[in-house]
């Protein structure tokens, strides 16, 4: 027991600071002075948890006493662990996480009524809305596994019911009311939202409710239903509550664990506890099953039903009443979403159903009465012919799980089914089945057996072939998919036949595939007849892209998604592959230029994109670029653009040769053109286009400069009208444009100008270091350093700092700093124009005071960087860091402290501690790495003989023990250790 | 040096050190400390507790202004809010006409502004001590390198003491108490030990003074 002289001192220690308080209590390992501690109200009142502005939680709201009460519960005898029980319910109020791990980690040490105390405060706790995170819910599990096994699973089930809460969809509100076609998009589902992270909530799932099950089966097993029901309830909107049908089977295909179940959703975790804990029952006592499975799908939803007809078929003896029930029942045996359990369980014990439920099952399958009812509602679209195999179609499906039962006739009927529908995808236990890329229904001949077939017998395939539009089943398009792949693997084959193709007028899908399958052929660097393949988009190119007359059968097809309304996926298909037949990498041969131009010219007068198109698909859902890159004409003006370099490379060496020149628009006069008649804007106005202009400035600078000079205001209009035009072929150009020449830069120097001016007052938001505004923010720097101009009046650079927003400034010299920061060699010129740059900002501003401290606070990179002069660098570092922190290049900015230290120990040690002054990141100093940074920067000065260095080290050393930091008492440990073997020496 | 008493020496160490951390931390901190120990040692100026006392005030409200933590509360004038009042009162004295009153009619416009003033005032003073005491609370975190708040009676302990300084402080440079050397320098003594606690901590040294003691009462 301390003496009260002892305690007085420990106080007047902890109430110097509050490192002193968190040491202290990280060491006090002695419970006779808790009674001392609380007489003194040391402790009352914990510390609430606060987030700073940007969301970070400060570690200096841990509360020390509570590590303090977490150990002792471990070691003291239950007078004292009551008393500290009291002082945690007392405590227990705030919202600080961390004090009730704590907390808790201290019930779990204690005899069972009092981990029950407060197991039922934190039920309380919970149920109030309070965030968990770190080690609470790990704890708070423990302690469910502990008050079950230790008799208190009624607290133990109240508490898993709050930990476990399945809870709304926090954005529910805001998906409710969609701003636009992009957020209806997103917002499209809800999503149920839990207390803690998923991994956690699994664990806990699997390694604490197991427990409790154990001992309260039923009620647990009822926990597990009523969370999993609100997961149900809370994925749909409220409306649709009074409903019994979910979706479930296509977020957890089967209950059974399986490989097509992707285990991403809440569903998961809790379909698979109820799962086990209902099969555990039935396990230690099988006559429960029925008990059970009424107790599951007493919750209505499909989910349960599901559960219910797995927990049958996997039972060992269930009642062959309960099974009868379920599986002579019509409306559950045509129903999809409990498909995959129904299959299984009418496999697995259809043989032993009474003959009476055997016969009326055949004769549903006989009737095929929901078949017939849709085919009626939809008699004026499919054909006698078609019905009659749809028909055969829906029985096979019902036949296939109890294939192995039948005799007789309806065993023959099974097989006459089984000839005529040989072709028919193979039906399966899943109505949707997900592949490794894509989920999706499935071709109806795999590539191999595709691969097998003459040209003229998958021509007839492909024309004969019929999509039932069943849910699930083959669409025109999955085999398309494996056409595609077919011809990937052997272009030439195909190629070589190409015409046939084209006389049996192939359906536009198809063709879109097999361009698609030429186009990965070249990416893999197969050969190509091309002429052929030329002769196929041509084809395609001069019909127009419209169908009128298409009729898209069965109505069940999706358009644009089962199969291609018109030809305009096959369109931009073509583009694709022109531009990768010309690629630098192919071999296509040059006396091709007139049919790949003769294709690539018609698509650049495609309608697609108007201004229509852009207004529904531009804007904030995709950037002008990236349409173009979707579009018809978009696409074929790109294909133009690798023409035309296509024809550069190709001709260069010739002309050189003979007119000593490089080739230029005039040995391409068909590209010259197509770019003037798209730049006038009675012609285009489209901003999608001009993003093609803006992707290849830099080329159209290389073919034509004078052409762009004489064009510039027409590519850069002025008109405020076109702005959106303007600012597509700049943004693109900035954006995407690549390298930047300077011969390109110098034909738009009044652009830059009068984008720089346009800066004024500019509005940032977040991510604006990946804005056009940055990119020329750093481009203005850039040329400056390239010596492009310098720092005098008027200049760009001069005009650009003039103008811009600290936060574009300090970007741009943030941007210059990383990108010579580790290079292996400096350029003298680069490094001294970046120091006169620096000195003219401060000059510029009127010192170093005035500077905006986003701009100061980017030198940190500057002077980690090292190709500056020391003392030039500490001085402007020293200026920085008396007014901010340098928090992006924090370990960068130390590591050269600890570098420059040997010959400027003063400076390097008065930068640190002003660093740590203004450091801002409170886990900084709190990962050590004693390998460099400021650990061996302190350990230099520590080893210092000169005894004020070492001492003003020391002082650093105990301002970050201040701050928390206490691993550097190491390195002040290690002095006095040496400084003791010197004084023994 | 044997001949210089052993307190002067501990006040010298001290005064050197704290002096050379306000320096690193601001210049004008060290300005205004250096300046409050001269005059204080001018024994021939008769002044030199109210003249220090000035510096000394100065120093803890600057303290907090360097290390830009608001405490606007401290600065709050009682003048200009009593002023106001005592305006309003005396034109409600030389001008209602209390007929209205007498006669249960609405209420006098003058008596009115008055009273609205007056709850304006009691307002704000109800609230200006529990503000100082908040914003200097916050000041004191502030100044803890953990920025972190100590047991709620340790911390209320620190806010009283600072206050209770300041007004000590106030009371001299305005020559509304007299002091002497033995109390002046306590006060300041005082003061030092906050200031080199958040500017000059010796946390390891503090470490291994704890780990002594638990050792101790073991």
């Amino acid at each position: 027991m301390p003496s009260p002289q002892q305690v007085q001192r420990a106080i007047d220690l902890i109430g110097r600071s509050s490192a002193n308080c968190n040491y202290f209590f990280t060491k006090l390992d002695d419970t006779t002075w808790l009674q001392p501690l609380i007489e003194r109200g040391i402790f009352e009142d914990p510390p609430s948890l606060i987030s700073d502005s940007e969301g970070i939680i400060r570690p200096s709201h841990i509360w020390p006493q509570s590590n303090y009460f977490q150990r002792m519960a471990k070691v003291c005898a239950r007078p004292v662990q009551t008393i500290v029980m009291e002082i945690m319910l007392k405590a227990g109020g705030t919202n600080n996480y961390f004090i009730h791990a704590d907390f808790s980690e201290a019930a779990l040490a204690m005899p069972a009524d009092l981990a029950a105390q407060w197991a039922e405060h934190e039920t309380q706790w919970l149920s109030e809305g309070n965030q968990i995170q770190g080690f609470l819910d790990a704890n708070l599990g423990r302690l469910i596994s502990k008050l079950a096994k230790e008799g208190k699973p009624t607290v133990a089930l109240k508490l898993a019911s709050e930990l476990l809460a399945v809870l709304p969809d926090p954005e529910e509100e805001k998906k409710r009311h969609p701003k636009n076609e992009a957020e209806r998009i997103v917002f499209s589902s809800l999503q149920p939202s839990i207390r803690c992270e998923q991994y956690n909530y699994e664990q806990m799932l699997k390694e604490n409710i197991s427990d409790l099950a154990d001992v309260v089966p039923f009620e647990t097993l009822e926990l597990l239903c009523s969370l999993l029901k609100k997961a149900v309830l809370f994925s749909q909107p409220e409306e649709e509550w009074n409903k019994s049908h979910d979706a479930t089977y296509l977020w957890r295909p089967a209950i059974e664990d399986h490989e097509q179940n992707d285990g991403y959703t809440i569903y998961d975790p809790l379909i698979t506890a109820v799962r086990d804990t209902a099969e555990a029952i039935c396990k230690r006592d099988p006559e429960k099953i029925g008990e059970v499975v009424e107790c599951v799908e007493g919750f209505k939803w499909d989910i349960f039903r599901r559960m219910g007809l797995h927990l049958l078929r996997v039972a060992v003896n269930p009642p062959i009443a309960m099974v009868e029930e379920r599986l002579v029942n019509e409306e559950l045996s045509n129903h999809p979403g409990v498909h995959h359990e129904y299959f299984h369980l009418i496999q697995t014990w259809f043989g032993r159903l009474p003959s009476e439920g055997q016969q009326r099952i055949l004769s549903w399958i006989e009737d095929a009465a929901p078949e017939k009812k849709y085919l009626a509602e939809h008699e004026d679209k499919i054909t006698e012919e078609q019905k009659a195999k749809r028909i055969s179609y829906w029985q096979y499906t019902k036949f296939i799980p109890i294939e192995k039962y039948l005799t007789g006739k309806w065993k023959q009927r099974f097989a006459r089914l089984k000839g005529e529908l040989k072709d028919a995808a193979m039906p399966s236990d899943f109505l949707v089945h997900s592949g490794f890329m894509s989920s999706g229904p499935e071709s109806p001949k795999k590539p191999e057996q595709l691969a097998r077939m003459s040209m003229a017998e998958l021509i007839a395939y492909l024309k004969t072939w019929k999509p039932s539009a069943e849910w699930g089943t083959p669409t025109p398009d999955s085999l398309g998919s494996a056409v595609g792949a077919v011809v990937a693997e052997q272009p030439g084959r195909y190629a070589d036949e190409i015409e046939r193709f084209m006389n049996a007028n192939m359906d536009p899908t198809y063709v879109r595939h097999v361009i698609s399958g030429f186009c990965r052929a070249l990416e893999s660097g197969k050969p190509l007849p091309y002429a052929q393949v030329y002769k196929l988009c041509k084809w395609i190119v001069d019909q127009p892209t419209d169908i009128p007359d298409r009729v898209i059968a069965p109505e069940r097809l999706r358009g644009g998604l089962d199969v291609d309304r018109n030809r305009r996926n096959a369109k931009i298909e073509i583009a694709r592959f022109v531009e990768k037949s010309l690629e630098g990498k192919t071999k296509l041969p040059f006396e091709l230029r007139k049919e790949v131009w003769s294709i690539i010219r018609p698509l650049t007068n495609d309608q697609e994109p108007n201004v229509e198109y852009e207004e529904k698909y531009g804007g904030k859902n995709m950037d002008p670029l990236t349409l173009s890159l979707n579009t018809i004409r978009g696409k074929a003006l790109h294909a133009m653009m690798y023409y035309a370099m296509w024809i550069y490379h190709n001709v260069k060496e010739d002309i050189q040769t003979k007119e000593n020149r490089t080739p230029s628009f005039k040995d391409m006069p068909e590209v010259l053109d197509v770019l003037d008649w798209h730049l006038d804007p009675n012609v285009d106005r489209s901003q999608t286009i001009r993003a093609v202009y803006g992707n290849w400035l830099p080329q159209l600078v290389r073919l034509g400069p004078e052409w762009v000079k004489a064009n510039l205001f027409r590519i850069f209009p002025r008109e405020p009208d076109l702005k959106p035009l303007r600012d597509a072929v700049w943004h693109t150009y900035l954006l995407y444009g690549g390298q930047i020449y300077t011969s390109v830069t110098n034909i738009l120097m009044e652009i830059y100008r009068e984008e720089v001016l346009r800066l004024k007052g500019k509005q940032l938001g977040d991510n604006a270091y990946k804005s056009p505004e940055a990119r020329l923010a750093g481009q203005v720097l850039i040329l400056y350093l390239w010596g492009e101009y310098g720092l005098e009046g008027n200049s760009l650079i001069d005009l650009f700092f003039k103008t811009a927003p600290p936060q574009l400034t300090a970007h741009a010299l943030d941007f210059i700093a990383r990108d010579t920061y580790g290079a292996t060699a400096s350029d003298p010129t680069i490094t001294e124009r970046m120091k006169a740059l620096w000195d003219w900002r401060v000059e510029q501003v009127g010192g170093p005071d005035k500077m905006p401290k986003e701009e100061l606070s980017v030198f940190g990179w500057w002077f980690a960087g090292g190709q500056f002069d020391a003392a030039w660098a500490f001085r402007h570092l020293e200026e920085t860091l008396q007014r901010t922190g340098v928090s992006r290049s924090s370990m960068q900015v130390c590591e050269q402290l600890s570098a420059l230290f040997s010959n400027h120990p003063h400076k390097a040690l008065q930068c640190l501690r002003l660093f740590i002054d203004h450091n801002t990141d409170p886990w900084f100093f709190q990962r050590v790495h004693k390998q460099k940074g400021a650990w061996t920067l302190l350990e230099q000065a520590m080893d210092s003989k000169d005894e004020t260095i070492r001492n003003d080290a020391e002082d650093i050393i105990h301002l970050l023990g201040s701050k928390g930091y206490l691993a550097y008492r190491e390195l002040r440990k290690s002095r006095r250790r040496d400084q003791g073997r010197n004084q023994e020496n | 040096m044997d001949d210089i008493p052993e307190v002067s020496r501990e006040r010298d160490a001290r005064e050197s050190v704290l002096t050379k951390s306000l320096a690193e931390k601001s210049r004008l901190l060290h300005q205004i400390y250096l300046g409050a120990l001269r005059v204080l040692r001018q024994q021939q100026n008769p002044d030199r507790f109210s003249l220090a006392a000035h510096g000394f005030r100065e120093l803890m409200d600057k303290v907090f202004l360097e290390l830009q933590i608001e405490t606007p509360a401290l600065h709050e004038d009682l003048n200009p809010k009593v002023d106001r009042l005592k305006h309003e009162w005396e034109k409600l004295v030389s001008r209602t006409d209390d007929y209205y009153i007498q006669k249960g009619m609405p209420i006098d416009h003058r008596l009115a502004t008055f009273l609205k003033a007056t709850e304006e005032f009691f307002l704000w003073f109800g609230s200006h001590f529990p503000r100082i005491k908040k914003q200097v609370g916050d000041g004191i975190i502030r100044l803890d390198g953990m920025r972190q708040r100590l047991p709620p009676i340790l911390h209320d302990s620190s806010v009283r003491t600072w206050l209770e300084l300041r007004r000590y402080f106030n009371k001299i440079l305005h020559h509304n108490a007299t002091t002497d050397d033995s109390e002046f320098i306590r006060k300041v003594e005082m003061l030092e030990t906050f200031l080199l606690n958040s500017f000059y901590p010796q946390t390891f040294a503090d470490a291994d003074e704890i780990d002594a003691l638990l050792e101790e009462s073991r």
